[in-house]
């Protein structure tokens, strides 16, 4: 990717052009993603499916473990956040990054993740950033995370990230994206 | 019983170990691809099973007639359930007992385009899955084994390249954890 910017000017540079980025991406409402999602802990670790669909004003967040089981669905729209599991029970609550921890067991940062998957900053939260001449995002730190940017795939009205890793304390996310599709209303 | 019922007898009478390769497609309730990859299976009836699946959602199901291995070749980990309560785990589990069908699934039929399918809805309340679905040509080859979850999500493999009854060393079926893979029992 481009030179890594070194002087002051051109980091003020890198942010300038990786806000006008946020413009473009945050443009387009509708989006969905199919990837792979690890969750490596000292724990139990797990891998699977994931299937993110946005809309304007709701969004459907599928996980699958392996043999198409575990995980559930994440329903965000309003004020409230609601979670289906496979085997048919129903949690609600206001912060969706509480349901995953009912999903999941870990506090995986969906409100921030909804951003930086598509490899912008949450707005109307201090971050810090490295990112290269045209905007593209190398490096972003925000809410207590680390998220680093390994490779992007043109998709419209910007290049999307198609495989990332984020680290907090003992926790690191690492997701492969296998579609991106923009454009398409979440429900069809 | 009814014909795909009959398909299924006719896939089983005989059989003592089968292998095919396959390939995996999972689509949500529109009908977005999720994800596609190929694998390979191979069974030594009755409890005994292996399947593999490539790319990068690599998964190993290994039943060695005692425990059900769950493995994940990327986080170097292991989950290991007990056999006769793995059905939970995967509905593949299935093909392990299938003398115990009726007593897990309620059976039903469909004609599909080019054969016979044998619809199983899992008595258990809490399954993961609400149908497990096995394709079959009249004569009794198995073509695809698919599973629907609560959400509309299919998982379906479709089988290719099978052989019945090839010999399959012992060591097909035992699960031999790498070197550093955290076991795990649920």
């Amino acid at each position: 990717c481009a030179a890594l910017p070194e002087s002051a000017g051109e980091r003020a540079l890198a942010q300038e052009a990786f806000m006008e980025r946020a413009e473009r991406v945050a443009a387009v409402p509708d989006w969905r993603l199919a990837g792979r999602l690890v969750l490596e802990t000292p724990g139990e670790s797990w891998s699977g499916q994931l299937s993110w669909r946005a809309g304007d004003d709701s969004q459907i967040i599928d996980l699958t473990g392996p043999m198409g089981r575990g995980g559930g669905r994440l329903v965000l729209g309003g004020e409230r956040a609601m979670l289906l599991t496979r085997d048919g029970e129903r949690y609600e609550a206001s912060d969706p990054d509480a349901l995953m921890v009912v999903m999941t067991g870990r506090e995986i940062p969906v409100s921030g993740l909804d951003h930086w998957v598509r490899g912008m900053a949450r707005p109307g939260v201090p971050f810090d950033l490295r990112a290269d001449r045209s905007g593209q995002p190398m490096r972003l730190f925000q809410d207590g995370w680390e998220i680093i940017y390994r490779t992007f795939e043109d998709a419209g009205p910007a290049r999307l990230p198609t495989s990332m890793e984020l680290t907090r304390g003992e926790m690191n996310l690492r997701l492969t994206i296998q579609r991106w599709q923009l454009g398409v209303p979440a429900g069809s | 019983s009814g014909e795909a019922r009959q398909a299924l007898e006719r896939f089983l009478s005989g059989l003592d170990t089968y292998s095919a390769e396959f390939t995996q497609t999972l689509t949500d309730e529109t009908g977005f691809l999720l994800q596609e990859a190929d694998g390979r299976l191979s069974l030594a009836l009755p409890d005994r099973l292996r399947w593999e699946l490539d790319g990068p959602f690599e998964q190993w199901v290994i039943a060695d007639g005692e425990y059900l291995w769950l493995y994940d070749p990327d986080l170097r980990q292991a989950t290991v359930r007990p056999l006769d309560d793995s059905l939970e785990a995967t509905p593949l589990a299935l093909l392990t007992q299938p003398h115990r069908l009726d007593e897990r699934f309620e059976v039903a039929e469909e004609t599909v385009p080019d054969g016979l399918r044998l619809v199983l809805s899992p008595r258990a309340r809490e399954a993961d899955f609400t149908q497990l679905e096995l394709d079959l040509t009249r004569d009794g080859e198995l073509q695809a084994l698919a599973f629907l979850d609560v959400f509309g999500q299919r998982t379906e493999m479709r089988l290719r390249e099978a052989r019945r009854n090839p010999a399959l060393a012992p060591a097909e079926f035992q699960f031999t954890a790498p070197p550093g893979t955290d076991i795990y029992r649920p």
